[in-house]
């Protein structure tokens, strides 16, 4: 695997708010690459520098070896996916997906067309070629984006929270899309989201952000398993990791790892709390019991419904949590102690 | 980088000679307007410079020997009057035509906006008829109750479309607060279309300050004559022009009216993209 | 529990019937107009088939009597090519201006706020008035155009403008043309300029990024997308225009009167000269009424544009 975009210490300040901050990406050739982040960390800044549509305030940018730091986008051989989709609409489908090699002119009208039906092809949009982005249902204005995108050829593909505007239902399986097109064309990819689900689903590294500085970068496995501090820990995961304020550190544990004590067989050796419980939310696969412990922090804890639970308001319930599932973080910084260390 | 001074180099060019061909008849009016008639009759002087000294005669020509200020107090009466009855009448209907009237509704704001087309010139005749049978002639009443035929259905048309461009959320939603249609429209939609509104009272002004034809035709009695036709009229008898205070008199409307319409420019343009633009 | 009901209010039947409601606020406006423009459209109308004088006011009727003694006359040709010359050449050149303007104010630079106003004083200036500062400034005598023509060495004996010292912008045919062109560019260019930059500014920006994006310079973004996208407002623009100097009054009486002679005379100028200066009001009528079919095309035109900004 060679790094194929590298980003160095990049930052980009608008006045005095400083939206990305320090950012040292290395990407693999022909990988997914998602940031993920809650809105206002920057990610979407970080992504527009990448494109060429912000112009660093300082660091670098490198695509395929080349410093493109400086330059317009036209001249990085990138493609782009708007959340919007940004279909012009004036224009039909056909040249729509035409217009970027028309743009970058010199090819004949046969080899335009070769390519535009070829791209049509790929996305199984032959059929739309003369509509108008309006008479398009949203998963086809996705395919046209896609087809428009790759046209080109570009060897570094750039989404935008582009299953944003889709609804629920459409989402799942324009992301199964998505990425079986991703692996199929073996294109370098960079995918923003907000939503840690899809990061999860899509991804083969996450990289996580918050207020313009990456908190860690890993495969899912790796960020959800081994999060870096408490802000990744609550980050991912629904509910994200409960978090306890011990003598010395603070301790994390998942909602999942928490197994009642009644109800399983709970071996020696586990970390128990006995939680006093508020509400219980029965959501048919899983059961999720809201509480707190006697210190009064409320923890959430997710039940599988092959375990036998249940409970009312103002019960009390001991949990039980294999310690191999216990994360240990720094009181001050949030940052993970290592486990021999603890 | 070079080519990104280049551009810049252009736009500001662009930028100066845009300013020059529209602005540089007012600053040679200004010069004019100082000039005395040696300097100005002479046609070997340059025109821009001053030759003799510049003098205040013609400003005081202007000021105290026409009925100049009259006509300034006159046009700003009409437009002020005129304005109020525009909006009182073309806000409502505006309204009505975007939320109230259903399907007719857009065919009737697109019938208010082909009124618009009708010119005066078609109507100044029978106007001025109607005019003297009410006894308005040679009164600033008899423009006020005629300007607003030029510009209601205008911006019934500007309104009709801002209003349809505010969503429906936020009045039903004070409606099922309690509020009547009517209070929704007060209390919600107005306080939100102050850019349709102040586009509707720029243009409205700027037509009864521009309007030429029926300030000529329905009032002859310079004590009652508006700026747009006062001056010319009262500042060129028979072949004898006063140039230098006509100058004056232009350049005295036109620098404060350019002021205040640049400073609302942003305003206007947010009123002129909701109402036409988003249709 | 019981639940309690709110009274309505008194008025609620006026405020909340919505049919009602919707009539009232719309029928000030609508007899106002039918009163002041209908009314006296009919009655031109009446006065284009009758004829009357301002000497003689009885009504009698004549049918197409004015429409085919107004056809016969020179000036009626001359009327309306001068009509239509002047308007399309200068709609077309504003459309171009005033696109290079709106794309101009589209960015920053110093003294933005100064260009603003210096480039919006003609429009803000009374039309007479600005009009009569280019009648000085194209003076026979008198024009600081033709001083500056002669002092650069274009204007003068053995020059390339010919051997007067003075153009003569409005005793000469085709120079009076151009000079009534001139002004109609002058003082609509910024409006429409206004116009075109609300629409311009109203472009989702990602759609401009997109472009930016799939490789296309900044002339081709603005002639293949945002042009197109604002096709709708510039046509709308257009036709304002269209109807504006089309029936323009003023800055033919301040400049010319139609002079010379009758070669700058557009239909407007003619129906005042007949009509009013002339007395023949039923005359001046049928000649204003030539402005109808033109203005139900453009009118139609209008419709089918707006129809169409609604459809997208």
């Amino acid at each position: 695997m060679t790094t194929f975009v590298e980003i160095l210490a990049l930052k980009k300040q608008f006045g005095d708010v400083k939206a990305v901050d320090g950012v040292d990406l290395s990407i693999q050739e022909g990988e997914m690459l998602v940031i993920l982040g809650p809105s206002g960390c920057g990610k979407t800044t970080l992504m527009r520098m990448i494109a060429g549509l912000e112009i660093p305030s300082d660091g670098e940018i490198m695509i395929g070896g080349q410093q493109v730091t400086k330059l317009p986008p036209r001249a990085r051989h990138i493609a782009m996916v708007f959340q919007s989709y940004a279909l012009y609409p004036h224009m039909t489908v056909y040249r729509n997906i035409a217009f970027p090699l028309k743009a970058q002119g010199g090819l004949e009208k046969e080899e335009i067309d070769k390519k535009v039906r070829h791209a049509a092809g790929a996305l199984g949009i032959e059929s739309l070629l003369d509509r108008k982005p309006r008479q398009l249902s949203g998963g086809e204005r996705q395919r046209v984006a896609l087809a428009r995108a790759m046209v080109k050829e570009p060897s570094v593909l750039l989404l935008d929270e582009p299953l944003s505007n889709l609804d629920a239902k459409l989402r799942a399986s324009a992301r199964d899309e998505l990425q079986r097109f991703q692996r199929r064309l073996g294109i370098t990819t960079i995918f923003v989201t907000h939503d840690q689900v899809e990061a999860m689903g899509l991804g083969d590294r996450i990289a996580v952000m918050l207020a313009g500085k990456v908190r860690q970068v890993g495969t899912p496995a790796e960020i959800y398993g081994e999060s870096a501090d408490t802000f990744v820990a609550t980050f991912l995961g629904s509910p994200g990791m409960n978090l306890l304020e011990g003598a010395e550190h603070t301790i994390g544990f998942r909602p999942e790892h928490m197994l009642p004590v009644d109800g399983a067989k709970i071996r020696e050796g586990t970390t128990r709390y006995i939680v006093t419980v508020d509400r219980v939310e029965n959501l048919g696969a899983d059961t999720l019991v809201y509480g707190s412990v006697d210190d009064g922090t409320h923890v959430v804890a997710k039940i599988a419904s092959t375990l036998l639970f249940s409970a009312s308001t103002g019960d009390q319930r001991e949990f039980a949590i294999n310690p191999a599932h216990l994360r240990y973080f720094d009181k001050e910084t949030g940052r993970i102690i290592a486990p021999d260390a603890q | 980088m070079a080519r990104a001074r280049i551009k810049r180099a252009g736009l500001y060019t662009a930028v100066v000679a845009f300013c020059f061909f529209f602005a540089a008849p007012f600053l040679w009016m200004i010069i004019t307007a100082f000039k005395t008639d040696r300097d100005l009759y002479r046609a070997q002087n340059n025109p821009f410079f001053f030759n003799e000294p510049p003098t205040l005669d013609n400003l005081d020509f202007l000021f105290f020997n026409t009925n100049y200020l009259g006509f300034i107090r006159n046009s700003l009466f009409v437009g002020a009057v005129v304005v109020i009855i525009t909006l009182l009448l073309a806000v409502p209907a505006g309204y009505s035509l975007a939320r109230l009237a259903g399907r007719w509704g857009e065919r009737a704001s697109i019938g208010m906006f082909l009124i618009y087309l009708v010119p005066p010139i078609l109507l100044f005749i029978p106007l001025f008829r109607i005019v003297v049978a009410l006894h308005l002639n040679n009164s600033l009443w008899s423009l006020v109750v005629t300007y607003p035929t030029i510009t209601i259905p205008f911006s019934t048309w500007l309104l009709a479309g801002f209003f349809g461009s505010i969503p429906r959320d936020l009045e039903e939603a004070a409606m099922v607060d309690g509020y009547s249609r009517f209070s929704a429209f007060v209390r919600v939609v107005l306080p939100l279309s102050v850019s349709g509104i102040i586009a509707v009272i720029v243009f409205t002004f700027t037509l009864t300050l521009h309007e030429f034809i029926y300030a000529l035709t329905f009032v002859t009695a310079s004590a009652q004559r508006t700026i747009s036709v006062g001056v010319p009229v009262e500042l060129i008898r028979g072949d004898v022009f006063f140039w230098q205070s006509l100058m004056a008199a232009a350049v005295i409307v036109a620098i404060p009216v350019g002021i205040v319409y640049s400073l609302f420019l942003s305003r206007l343009v947010a009123g002129l993209t909701m109402g036409a633009v988003k249709g | 529990m019981s639940v309690e009901t709110v009274k309505p209010p008194r008025f609620s039947i006026l405020s909340d019937n919505e049919r009602v409601l919707g009539a009232l606020m719309l029928a000030p406006a609508v007899i106002f107009i039918l009163a002041l423009v209908g009314l006296p459209l009919v009655i031109s109308i009446a006065f284009s088939l009758s004829d009357v004088t301002v000497g003689d006011t009885s009504l009698d009727f004549v049918g197409l009597e004015n429409f085919r003694r107004v056809i016969r006359t020179p000036q009626f040709q001359r009327a309306v090519v001068d009509t239509v010359v002047f308007t399309i050449v200068a709609l077309l050149i504003i459309l171009v201006l005033a696109n290079i303007l709106a794309v101009i104010f589209t960015q920053d630079f110093h003294g933005k706020w100064l260009a603003r106003i210096l480039v919006i004083l003609p429009w803000a200036t009374p039309i007479a008035l600005g009009t009569l500062g280019w009648l000085w400034l194209l003076d026979s005598k008198f024009s600081p155009i033709d001083y500056v023509l002669v002092q650069v060495g274009l204007l003068g004996p053995d020059t390339l403008l010919g051997p007067g010292l003075h153009l003569n912008y409005l005793g000469r045919e085709f120079l009076a043309m151009g000079s009534v062109i001139l002004v109609h560019v002058w003082r609509l260019t910024p409006l429409s300029a206004v116009i075109l930059l609300a629409g311009l500014t109203s472009i989702d920006q990602e759609l401009i990024d997109q472009a930016q994006v799939d490789g296309a310079s900044g002339l081709r973004t603005h002639l293949q997308i945002k042009l197109p996208l604002i096709t709708p407002i510039m046509a709308i623009a257009s036709l304002f225009g269209f109807i504006l100097i089309f029936t323009d009054l003023v800055v033919v009486f301040v400049l010319t009167r139609g002079g010379p002679i009758y070669y700058t005379q557009v239909l407007s100028m003619w129906s005042y000269n007949k009509g009013l200066e002339g007395g023949a009001l039923a005359e001046g009528a049928a000649i204003a009424l030539f402005f109808a079919p033109v203005l139900l095309v453009a009118a139609v035109l209008i419709l089918r544009t707006v129809r169409r900004i609604e459809v997208n």
